[in-house]
């Protein structure tokens, strides 16, 4: 090594040396900063609650990265006085270990959503997403009026599958009632016993003012109506939320 | 042809146009710079305008401010900026180390139909909702693989080059080109490992997820600036200010500490985009801490540029090519220094996610890497198309200033909103009550986002005038072609061969 | 760990010294006159530049 310092030409000469150590150096930076991640258990905090999307959420979660949101909104609460009083607790890693992609976000040229769910009702929010402006008139966010079209329903376990192959644990009886699950969800009216025993705090609802449909507004708000919700910060010890 | 070159070179040292190095492509990705250029920008305006005035989103899920924001980060990142570093980097590899391109022409050409098929395959994708939605990495799975396999075709025709190089050292350029495209392959290999839903879907879920997905994104997301518009943009400096100024770039030694600590310790500064987040504080603090250590070796950059103009300071009076180029520098110098600023947890609990952060990628953006491309380019054409001169510098003046003005406009928009955004939302009243509910921090936007737009249409202006000033450059001839060459008709072999 | 945490004070300013000296190191290298036509030799590459000779 000390060869090098001497002379750097023999680096400059040498391109399979010059590439090689170009590689070292730029890969010493990411491993200490990304391994630790997955081998420090207490990265993520051990809290109750989080538990993977519903089918009809996670439609609604895709249709929430197709349509670029996370390019206005954040979904990530800072521990700071104003944000606790204007958003909520912070947010936990646990809270955000099955999103695949992470929708934490960098703008807030709307307001923060990570703990949005309950704070509206379903009628606001697919009003507001119909027509930002007639329900707050000095909104800049896009009109999604074209989200009133079917949910495309038939794929949905497939998506399961995808997921729990990347790591979310979806069971065998998640995967094969994933449409059954959907449609309950979207219809009050329906039997939502399996759906309950399947995933906790699941709330059934006519999302999006039509019952008639399962459409893609119906998915949006459902998955926006539960973010924030799942974990009961009443019973979350310091200790539990204590990273390393 | 080459062959003909050969024989007439032989035939008296005439100087020939140079045909053993590979051009036409090069004379492609130039255009296509210029071309990606004007339309990132015309995206950049349009989305500006549509938070000004949010009627413009037109009611169309085609047109909406979440579908084509990626549509103008991709074009001014990957078309605009990729475009300037694979034409100017293998304009460069082959002088610097006089070696043809290897794979000759045709590998020039492979590497830019490919290029430009994975630029519209990722833009129409997002126009048509086909996104991963991480930003910066939002091309979904099937174009990435595709920009894998052009991406290394890349690599091989760039170290092709400098192994059958004739100058034994391989060019201080050179290094950072190298760093720039092995390096942006690692992190899109690293980003981009995804699983389809199905062989015959577009979409596609992630390996990691949550605070370790988080970590790998912007580890990717930081170095997206830092190889991809730095490193690779720095390659470019060192080649182009040193010829444009006649001058040997300031100090050899520099360059080397330079190179190796910039490349070193840019790598570790994803984390300043995630402060006061869920991600565990060790991780925080070292990307801060190195974020801050990261103004050295950048403003190192920026000193050996800058001297290599001493004892030619006076052509930026003449060459307003080089004016550009120099006053990249100097931006780049200024947003190498606010991003060290804003990577301190105090400065960022204020500036995050705020409009701060957009003011200050953009004076890197529209400052360093625009002005360092057009100061390149205004460089190239000229060379590429065997020109004397530029059809007129002063276009190349106006569009100077009026690309400089409009940064100006830009960054302080930005500026007094971010700070603005940042300081209403943590305001509190007498009572103790927050002072603001959160649309009233947007209804105090608009009129710094119709400041920030009326920016960018003086640069997209700005632009404009380059294109224009280049076509003409093209399309006139020039004085040399147009006499008949005055070579004795002995010395020409059987020109009819 | 918590000997550590204890240390903290002191490693970081330690941190801080073994760092500006680094860079103080650095800087005199740079500064260096030795080897000075060998380097500006090599900042002379971009401008010999003429294509290479005929296929050998």
């Amino acid at each position: 090594m000390f060869k090098w310092l001497r002379d750097h030409g023999i680096i400059e000469r040498n391109l399979v040396l010059m590439g090689v150590l170009t590689l070292i150096t730029v890969s010493i930076g990411g491993l200490v900063q990304v391994v630790p991640l997955f081998a420090v258990e207490t990265t993520i905090e051990r809290v109750q609650g989080v538990r993977p999307y519903t089918p009809l959420e996670l439609a609604g979660r895709d249709i929430y990265v197709r349509e670029g949101c996370y390019t206005c909104h954040s979904q990530q609460v800072r521990p700071f006085r104003d944000e606790a009083e204007r958003y909520g607790h912070y947010s936990l890693a646990a809270e955000s270990m099955f999103d695949h992609p992470f929708q934490w976000g960098s703008k807030r040229t709307g307001p923060d959503l990570a703990r949005v769910g309950g704070r509206y009702s379903d009628d606001w929010q697919a009003a507001h997403l119909r027509s930002p402006r007639a329900v707050v008139p000095e909104s800049v966010m896009p009109p999604y009026a074209f989200l009133d079209r079917p949910l495309e329903i038939e794929g949905i376990a497939q998506h399961l599958r995808a997921l729990r192959a990347v790591g979310v644990p979806y069971t065998d009886e998640m995967i094969a009632n994933a449409r059954a699950d959907l449609l309950a969800q979207a219809r009050p009216e329906a039997d939502g016993a399996g759906l309950a025993s399947r995933y906790a705090r699941a709330r059934q609802g006519n999302f999006d003012g039509d019952p008639a449909r399962v459409t893609e507004m119906d998915a949006l708000v459902a998955y926006l109506q539960m973010l924030g919700t799942l974990v009961q910060f009443r019973d979350v010890t310091p200790d539990q939320v204590r990273q390393q | 042809m080459a062959a003909a070159g050969y024989a007439a070179a032989g035939a008296g040292h005439a100087p020939l146009r140079q045909t053993d190095y590979v051009e036409a492509p090069i004379r492609a990705f130039a255009i296509a710079t210029v071309f990606w250029g004007v339309v990132g920008f015309l995206a950049g305006v349009v989305i500006a305008s549509q938070l000004a005035w949010p009627l413009l989103n037109l009611d169309l899920e085609w047109t909406t401010f979440g579908r084509l924001r990626p549509l103008h980060t991709s074009a001014v990142i990957f078309a605009f900026g990729g475009n300037a570093l694979i034409c100017t980097s293998l304009y460069v590899v082959q002088r610097t180390c006089r070696a043809r391109l290897f794979g000759g022409e045709e590998m020039g050409w492979f590497l830019f139909w490919g290029y430009q098929f994975f630029i519209v395959a990722a833009a129409l994708g997002y126009v048509l909702g086909v996104t991963q939605g991480k930003e910066y990495a939002e091309p979904e799975w099937f174009v990435d693989l595709f920009l894998t396999v052009v991406w290394v075709t890349y690599l091989v025709a760039f170290a092709g080059t400098i192994v059958r190089r004739e100058e034994p050292h391989i060019y201080v350029a050179n290094w950072f080109y190298l760093a720039f495209i092995i390096t942006v392959a690692m992190l899109h290999l690293g980003n981009n490992l995804a699983l389809p839903v199905s062989l015959g879907s577009a979409k596609s879920y992630g390996a990691a997820s949550g605070v370790q997905d988080a970590m790998i994104q912007w580890w990717y997301g930081h170095n997206a600036v830092g190889f991809f518009l730095t490193a690779g943009f720095l390659g470019m400096m060192y080649y182009f200010i040193p010829k444009q100024a006649d001058r040997p770039v300031y100090s050899y030694r520099l360059s080397i500490v330079h190179f190796w600590t910039l490349i070193f310790l840019y790598i570790w500064a994803g984390p300043h985009h995630l402060h006061y987040t869920a991600l565990p504080d060790w991780a925080q603090t070292l990307g801060m801490a190195f974020s801050i250590m990261l103004w050295m070796p950048s403003w190192g950059g920026m000193i050996n540029g800058l001297m290599t103009l001493s004892g030619a300071w006076d052509k930026l009076r003449t060459d307003p090519a080089l004016r550009f180029s120099v006053t990249a520098v100097g931006f780049y110098a200024m947003a190498t220094f606010e991003g060290p600023v804003m990577s301190i947890k105090a400065v960022n609990a204020l500036s995050h996610y705020t409009d701060w952060t957009i003011g200050h990628v953009h004076s890197g953006a529209l400052g360093w890497n625009g002005f360092i491309t057009f100061g390149a380019i205004y460089y190239l054409f000229p060379k590429l198309w065997n020109k004397p001169a530029l059809y007129s510098t002063k276009l190349v003046s106006w569009h100077f200033w009026i690309a400089t003005l409009g940064i100006v406009l830009y960054i302080t928009a930005m500026w007094v909103s971010g700070i603005m955004q940042g300081l209403m939302w943590r305001a509190y009243d007498e009572l103790g009550f927050l002072q603001y509910s959160f649309i009233e921090t947007v209804a105090a936007m608009h009129p710094y986002y119709v400041i920030r737009m009326l920016g960018g249409v003086l640069y997209l202006t700005g632009a404009l005038l380059m294109a224009y000033n280049l076509w003409m450059t093209v399309r006139t001839e020039s004085p040399a072609e147009e006499a008949p060459r005055a070579v004795p008709a002995g010395l020409v072999p059987a020109a009819a061969e | 760990m918590d000997s550590l945490i204890a240390l903290y004070p002191l490693l970081k300013s330690l941190w801080v010294v073994w760092f500006f000296l680094l860079f103080l190191g650095m800087v005199f290298w740079v500064m260096r006159r030795s080897k000075k036509r060998h380097y500006e030799q090599l900042g002379t590459i971009p401008f010999r530049d003429d294509p290479p000779g005929p296929p050998r």
